[in-house]
């Protein structure tokens, strides 16, 4: 029995590192199923986290869904001399974030972090979020819990190659992203504009939303990392369709679990008309920004700015 | 809790830690591992736990019955046994698929309030095969019943066979359960070798081919002839990598546990006839059939045609044992069909040991023989994977050009990249090994080319399976 305990404790460590240089070896091949690297994306993560690297100091560092880096628009802030940072990504999760804000906080040093939470992502198991993460920023220690809690297979493997694939090729630091990507266009500060849509109304179904304990767990790993280091933060709910809020079948059971885990903000204009100013259920389009993000910015942020 | 689940790679080193650590006192050994295999089978439905816990009771009483009482108070227990397993069996699993078919004769079809939409315990065929195949053995007295209740309930549920099989004969799994366990080094680093080695054929091989399958099979009328003839011959593969695959784990599995399961498959697809082929496939259900109904019916021994009458019951019998639907009496029939000449010519038995005994190829009539079986044995598996009669003719028409042009899906491209090379791995390591007692069992001396072997074999799984876990095929019947 001691011999083949031995063996086994001998044999693992010895299997996952062959795995770990094999996927890094042939996981550029793009033949491996499990292994999924892009570079590049509708989010521009890679561009934000090359801008964010020289940033020293912001007021406001935004993280969350397309729903943050497609409404707080640093351009209607800088109008009333705040600086701010959006850090949101494609279906970014809390998971996500909390590697976010481990590996960029201190860089960034804002004097408040805001975290979208929105009722489609809290639910969500948040994978290719995770995989984007992995693929467009470069590799921290943070990015390994998130992948070992992830519990996936495709983001187990594609952690190892990703990590050190971004870590020693020269391709990674040398890639040039394109700042317009179809209908997307990076603006500096991290948002991304689309081009002029307007949402065309169609039935919704009932959504009930199901938090996922996983994120939650997350959510809440986040703020105690913001309290631990004494940064401020909100979470905010960003606006959606009429016709959406009208779907969701527990709205209010999501918005009490939010309210209770710290300061959380649903705001809503009644200006807001559906068929103007979104581009599809539940992200505005550039008119919704600018009448939202003003809204947003004057009555909330810089109040709280005010006070710290 | 599946095999290829996270949940089953925690719970197996506690269950074996736990286990030989209870070493020297057997009951307790018996105990955990009953314990153990009642938290396996609970992780999908608890409430089923009373149906096994059932059948074990009643079959560990009626062997004590039938051992005590004589004359026709024997055969009383015995049928007693017999009527209420089959019972369960049959209101569970054929229930709704027989009142359904009675209500569609002469019902019109209106059969509301006749079905009662059970759902089928997993398991059930496989483990009252099991229970009943030890009061009969007690009847014919070739096994001794035990006293024992820990030992009987362990053997009936234990868990690494309880769900798909093996099935097990207490004749050789019982005196296991009641004799001390050592720990043998070479045969738990056997064990998890041959574990490896089905994750491999079920995590790579048969959920690879799934994906082109399922694909096909659920859009056949919008796919080319070419690539319906793919998916069956691949759905062939999968269910071999499937179910073999299960049956290599859960034969490793039991021998960490210093248990030896009995081989459940012998490289069927390198049968030269559909006689040898049943020899091969799923050896521990045709040789249940063969001892329990074939022979108890007059076996081959009492005519030509009473032969011939037999062999049809029992490949209806193990059609409709697999599901409660036409397609798999379909599926017996056309097999027994295929038996039918080899009986008529007294050439069933013709190729009892295995192809190319002395040659590492096998030569070109062997070839052929194979390459025929293997096609037979794929036209046969329509059947057995369609929903319906209806559509596996619908589909075999199209299969042969029957029917408007359809696009033709690739099953080398993109996903499907490792399909071809991985079928082509396991049938050179399946060839080369045919000879030993299970697959992967020929490894070279040096323990680095072994270990490099082994790690190379987790990276394939890991870099290739599927992200969700995906089910056993067997675990419906």
């Amino acid at each position: 029995m001691k011999r083949f305990v031995r063996h086994i404790i001998l044999f693992h460590p010895l299997a996952l590192l062959f795995s770990v240089l094999m996927l890094w070896l042939l996981g550029g091949t793009g033949r491996l199923r499990n292994v999924s690297y892009r570079l590049g994306g509708d989010d521009f993560l890679y561009s934000k986290s090359r801008e964010i690297a020289s940033i020293q100091q912001v007021d406001v560092l935004f993280l969350g869904s397309s729903h943050a880096y497609r409404t707080f628009d640093p351009r209607i802030f800088a109008e009333r001399g705040i600086s701010v940072f959006n850090l949101g990504s494609s279906n970014q999760t809390p998971l996500q974030s909390e590697v976010l804000l481990r590996q960029y906080l201190d860089s960034c040093n804002p004097r408040l972090v805001v975290i979208e939470v929105h009722p489609d992502i809290i639910d969500y198991d948040g994978i290719e979020s995770a995989l984007s993460l992995l693929s467009n920023v470069p590799p921290s220690w943070h990015m390994l819990p998130m992948a070992l809690r992830s519990r996936n297979l495709r983001v187990l493997c594609t952690a190892p190659y990703a990590m050190l694939h971004n870590l020693f090729s020269p391709s990674f630091r040398s890639f040039d992203e394109p700042p317009v990507r179809g209908v997307n266009h990076y603006v500096s500060g991290g948002y991304v504009e689309r081009d002029m849509a307007r949402y065309t109304p169609s039935d919704e179904p009932p959504y009930h939303i199901a938090p996922l304990p996983a994120q939650t767990a997350a959510l809440r790993r986040c703020l105690n990392y913001l309290d631990s280091r004494t940064v401020p933060f909100l979470l905010v709910q960003t606006p959606d369709t009429r016709a959406r809020l009208e779907a969701y079948t527990n709205l209010s059971d999501f918005q009490s679990l939010m309210s209770s885990l710290g300061p959380f903000c649903a705001l809503r204009s009644d200006a807001l008309v559906d068929t103007l100013h979104f581009f599809d259920s539940d992200h505005l389009n550039q008119r919704g920004v600018d009448l939202y993000c003003s809204q947003f910015r004057d009555s909330i942020i810089i109040p709280l700015l005010n006070t710290l | 809790m599946l095999f290829n689940s996270l949940h089953f790679a925690l719970f197996l080193p506690v269950v074996f830690a736990v286990y030989w650590l209870l070493r020297p006192s057997l009951r307790s050994q018996n105990l955990f591992i009953l314990a153990a295999s009642c938290f396996f089978y609970a992780c999908w439905d608890p409430r089923f736990l009373l149906l096994i816990a059932f059948t074990s009771l009643a079959s560990y009483l009626s062997g004590l019955a039938i051992h005590r009482s004589s004359g026709w108070g024997r055969r009383w227990f015995l049928w007693a046994n017999v009527v209420v397993n089959l019972l369960i069996l049959c209101l569970f699993k054929y229930y709704d698929f027989f009142a359904q078919s009675f209500a569609d004769l002469f019902l019109g079809g209106r059969s509301d309030h006749l079905l009662l939409h059970l759902v089928l315990p997993v398991g059930i065929s496989f483990y009252t095969f099991q229970a009943l195949s030890y009061s009969i053995d007690v009847y014919r007295r070739s096994v001794t019943p035990t006293r024992d209740p820990v030992a009987f309930f362990a053997y009936v549920s234990f868990f690494p066979q309880l769900v798909a099989g093996p099935i097990e004969r207490a004749s050789s799994l019982l005196p296991q359960f009641l004799a001390p366990r050592s720990f043998s080094y070479p045969l738990a680093v056997q064990g998890l070798r041959q574990m490896l080695w089905g994750f491999f054929k079920k995590m790579v091989v048969a959920d690879s081919c799934a994906l082109y399958v399922d694909r096909v099979f659920t859009s056949y009328s919008d796919c080319s002839a070419p690539s319906l003839i793919i998916a069956s011959l691949l759905f062939s593969i999968q269910i071999y990598a499937d179910f073999s695959g299960y049956s290599d784990i859960a034969i490793g599995c039991a021998k960490l546990f210093g248990i030896s399961l009995r081989r459940n498959f012998n490289v069927p697809y390198f049968s030269r006839d559909i006689a040898e082929f049943w020899r091969r496939w799923h050896i521990s259900l045709t040789s249940w059939f063969r001892d329990y109904l074939y022979i108890p019916l007059g076996g081959s021994r009492a005519g030509r045609w009473r032969s011939v009458a037999n062999t049809f019951i029992i490949f209806l019998v193990s059609g409709l044992w697999h599901g409660a639907n036409w397609t798999f009496l379909l599926w017996g029939f056309y097999h027994a069909l295929l038996f039918l000449p080899l009986i008529l010519l007294g050439r069933n038995r013709r190729h009892l040991d295995t192809v190319a005994p002395s040659r590492p190829l096998p030569s070109l009539p062997e070839l052929f023989q194979m390459l025929l079986t293997f096609l037979l044995a794929t036209l046969g598996w329509i059947f057995f994977r369609s929903p319906s009669i209806e559509f596996s003719f619908s589909y075999i028409a199209r299969m042969l050009g029957m029917g408007s042009a359809g696009h033709f899906l690739s099953p080398v491209a993109g996903d499907h990249f490792i399909i071809i090379p991985a079928i082509f791995l396991m049938f050179s390591v399946e060839w080369f090994s045919r000879h030993s007692s299970y697959p992967f069992a020929r490894q070279p001396r040096s323990r680095t080319l072994r270990w490099v072997g082994y790690m190379s074999l987790i990276f394939i799984i890991i870099a290739f399976s599927q992200t969700s876990e995906m089910p056993f095929i067997y675990f419906q019947f």
